[in-house]
């Protein structure tokens, strides 16, 4: 008898890929398909549609009462305590009382359009599991997938940031060659680094937001937020579009999609653990055991000028 | 998946290359999906247009569950359907220029051999009963689990499994000594 792997092996080779002509007509039409479902859903009505409708006398009554019917509904709609009308400030609020945080960071970048000939474009996707304590303590376990610039291989590495704002240090261990640098920035203020997010870095209040509605997210009903974003300025880290989904019930975060508008980059970040007890050893600025401290670069040192002997 | 996802991402967003890169990713594999599941490139080109134009008009709603590719395979299974009941007539033809396109993908002093497996094999996957010919090519050519052929076939995973085993078993005495060990 013969083993079913080789007619399996077979029917996967029956290929039929249809020629370029093929794909162009094809894509072609879904395109257009495209095109003319969005001038649908933008195009209004035209005027000689809405004449002939608004003649008739019962249909002027009826459009009236259906006008006076909709207002009252809308404004029993936006006084009622449902989760449309949830204040983006008050999301803000839960998240900047929260004691403790650890979330997943999903990231991917693509090469621009316009890359110029011969340029090398350094990309890559990474995942980061994050974890925060307050006051102003976090930690970034980083696996980033790069493509070397000279071999133009990719590569998969790993690093892992401890950052202590009260003091104003930032620890790097490199555990692919054992190595840690401790830097050092401006101490002081400091916050919650997901609220980041939601604030205006210059004032320090709640960003305009518009309301997406309702939608299951993990398993949990989640309201979603827009962040809209001001002509003035830009948001510390977040990209032209930000979308907030948050807790029905705990207003606090669930997911987190942020990206470039021309899709270039995406940052998403999820499986969010709110108040849970973190040890004080994973924000630990001393460099685990068998890692060789380095002197970090002259510019890391700019905020605190080395000693003098 | 995350590149799928990102892709979906982009194009509900109004990105129209998004919805190319998604087309260039997964067309050929629908096509060849479609040309083996009808045995007639014309309508497997019909299907998969029809199915890629509906997920242009329906990605406002859509949010994705499983995997893109199975998601599309679904469709074009579905859309295939349709076909399938008025095109029974035209079947061997594209059976064999998928086995003809695939044996010349390989070298020239092979493809002879090949193709004549191939072709026969083809003309044998016509000869199945559509059920056992879509489970079959749902499995090896959209990769879709079991329990999502027999959700797609309104039947048990069991049932998807047996018409997966008897086509395989038809398939092999029809060629009956002309696949290679």
């Amino acid at each position: 008898m013969r083993p079913a792997e080789n007619i399996e092996k077979l029917i996967k080779a029956l290929r039929y890929e249809g020629d370029a002509e093929t794909h162009k007509r094809i894509l072609a039409n879904a395109l257009q398909a495209l095109d003319e479902s969005q001038e649908q859903k933008l195009g209004p009505i035209g005027p000689e549609r809405r004449k002939t409708i608004m003649n008739s006398r019962i249909t002027r009554t009826a459009a009236a009462i259906v006008i006076v019917v909709g207002v009252f509904v809308a404004i029993c709609y936006i006084t009622r305590d449902t989760h449309s009308s949830v204040a983006f400030a008050d999301v803000v609020r839960q998240m900047q009382q929260i004691r403790t945080a650890t979330w997943t960071e999903i990231g991917e970048s693509h090469p621009p359009k316009n890359l110029p000939q011969g340029a090398i474009f350094v990309g890559g996707s990474h995942i980061r599991r994050c974890a925060y304590k307050a006051p102003g303590y976090e930690r970034q376990d980083t696996t980033q997938t790069l493509v070397d610039p000279q071999t133009r291989q990719p590569g998969e590495y790993k690093l892992v940031h401890i950052i202590d704002r009260n003091m104003g240090k930032a620890l790097l261990l490199n555990p692919r060659n054992m190595t840690a640098t401790l830097n050092s920035f401006e101490a002081g203020a400091f916050q919650n680094p997901l609220c980041d997010v939601f604030l205006c870095p210059t004032s320090n209040v709640p960003l305009d937001a518009q309301s997406l509605g309702t939608q299951e997210i993990a398993g949990r009903e989640a309201i979603g937020f827009r962040l809209l974003k001001k002509n003035d300025g830009t948001y510390p880290w977040s990209g032209d579009i930000t979308d907030i989904w948050v807790d029905a019930k705990t207003r606090l975060l669930v997911m987190l999609e942020t990206g470039a508008a021309d899709g270039r980059w995406m940052f998403r970040l999820k499986d969010f653990a709110f108040n849970q007890e973190l040890d004080d050893s994973l924000f630990s600025l001393d460099p685990p055991q068998g890692y060789r401290m380095l002197i970090p670069p002259p510019e890391s040192l700019s905020v605190e000028p080395p000693k003098q002997d | 998946m995350l590149e799928d996802r990102l892709l979906l991402w982009r194009f509900k967003r109004g990105s129209k290359d998004a919805f190319r890169l998604i087309y260039e990713k997964y067309a050929a594999d629908l096509l060849t999906f479609a040309a083996n599941l009808l045995g007639d490139t014309n309508s497997a080109e019909d299907a998969v247009q029809d199915v890629f134009i509906s997920f242009a008009k329906s990605v406002g709603p859509f949010r994705l569950r499983g995997s893109l590719k199975g998601y599309l395979a679904t469709c074009v299974a579905n859309r295939a359907r349709d076909y399938s009941r008025r095109t029974k007539s035209r079947q061997n033809v594209a059976a064999n220029k998928a086995a003809r396109a695939a044996a010349h993908s390989r070298g020239p002093l092979q493809s002879a051999i090949y193709g004549e497996q191939l072709e026969k094999l083809s003309g044998a996957m016509t000869q199945l009963p559509y059920e056992q010919r879509e489970a079959v090519l749902l499995r090896l050519q959209a990769d879709l689990r079991f329990k999502q052929i027999a959700e797609l076939q309104k039947t048990s995973t069991k049932t998807a499994q047996s018409r997966y085993r008897y086509a395989l078993d038809k398939l092999r005495s029809t060629l009956n000594g002309e696949v290679e060990k």
